[in-house]
């Protein structure tokens, strides 16, 4: 366990803003979103896929599970993976479909 | 000189080309008919691309006649749909149906040299990131004949 201040490294000059969704929860907090790009196959034939991601605030999505979502940029991520760490921060994955 | 195995997979493109909602088939997945794409799919596309993986040739004598060869050419149809979201297995499963059905309407693809085609297997793959990425193999058995040494 690494001593960490999750408030100082989620530092707004990081973060964007996501509407965390979670039955009748519905609040913004600051996440660290990432959209990489990797190469999957279908049968043998390349397809280029996005794979969103987030990190937040353990503490913020208390009870996370596949089916909250997340708003950012007017896009709706549902959840498809939450990992929380012991950090106290969580590793979201998500997509759209 | 005409080629005829490559006179196969021409035709073949091209009746796969038919597919499409307004031709009476269940999907548009013949708009994007090609053969031998290697070029990866995009976030949100769809298309069908063939493959003529394998020529097996059956023996010189096999049905009595000196100098004739018959041929079975794999074909493989590899379908891939990005665009479909949550509706994506049921995309693809009508996306098959389509395939025999365009194979099934003419089996010889119009071209006197071949006896016929045979389905052999559909196999379905799906993954999901961001989006819901579905496909399928359909591998197709031409039957054709060209004297030996010919292709």
């Amino acid at each position: 366990m690494i001593d960490l201040d999750v408030d100082e490294f989620l530092d707004p000059d990081l973060t964007i803003d996501a509407v965390y969704t979670r039955g009748t929860i519905t609040k913004t907090i600051p996440v660290i979103f990432d959209r990489e790009y990797s190469l999957a196959t279908i049968g043998d034939v390349p397809v280029q896929m996005a794979g969103p991601k987030l990190l937040c605030k353990s503490a913020d999505v208390t009870g996370i599970d596949t089916t909250a979502t997340f708003t950012i940029d007017g896009v709706v991520y549902k959840v498809t993976d939450p990992r929380p760490d012991v950090n106290g921060f969580t590793e979201v994955f998500l997509t759209r479909d | 000189m005409a080629n005829k195995r490559a006179d196969i997979v021409a035709a073949i493109v091209t009746k796969l080309g038919t597919i499409a909602t307004t031709a009476d088939y269940l999907t548009n997945i013949g708009l994007k008919a090609s053969e031998w794409r290697t070029i990866p799919v995009g976030e949100t596309d769809q298309f069908l691309t063939i493959r003529d993986t394998t020529d097996d040739l059956g023996a010189e004598s096999l049905h009595g006649v000196y100098n004739e060869q018959i041929h079975a050419l794999t074909i493989e149809v590899h379908i891939v749909a990005t665009d479909q979201g949550t509706n994506a297995s049921v995309f693809i499963r009508k996306a098959i149906a389509d395939i025999y059905k365009a194979v099934g309407a003419d089996d010889t693809f119009g071209l006197s040299y071949v006896m016929k085609t045979d389905p052999v297997k559909d196999e379905f793959d799906i993954t999901q990131e961001e989006r819901k990425a579905a496909g399928a193999v359909v591998t197709l058995a031409v039957q054709y004949r060209t004297t030996k040494w010919e292709n």
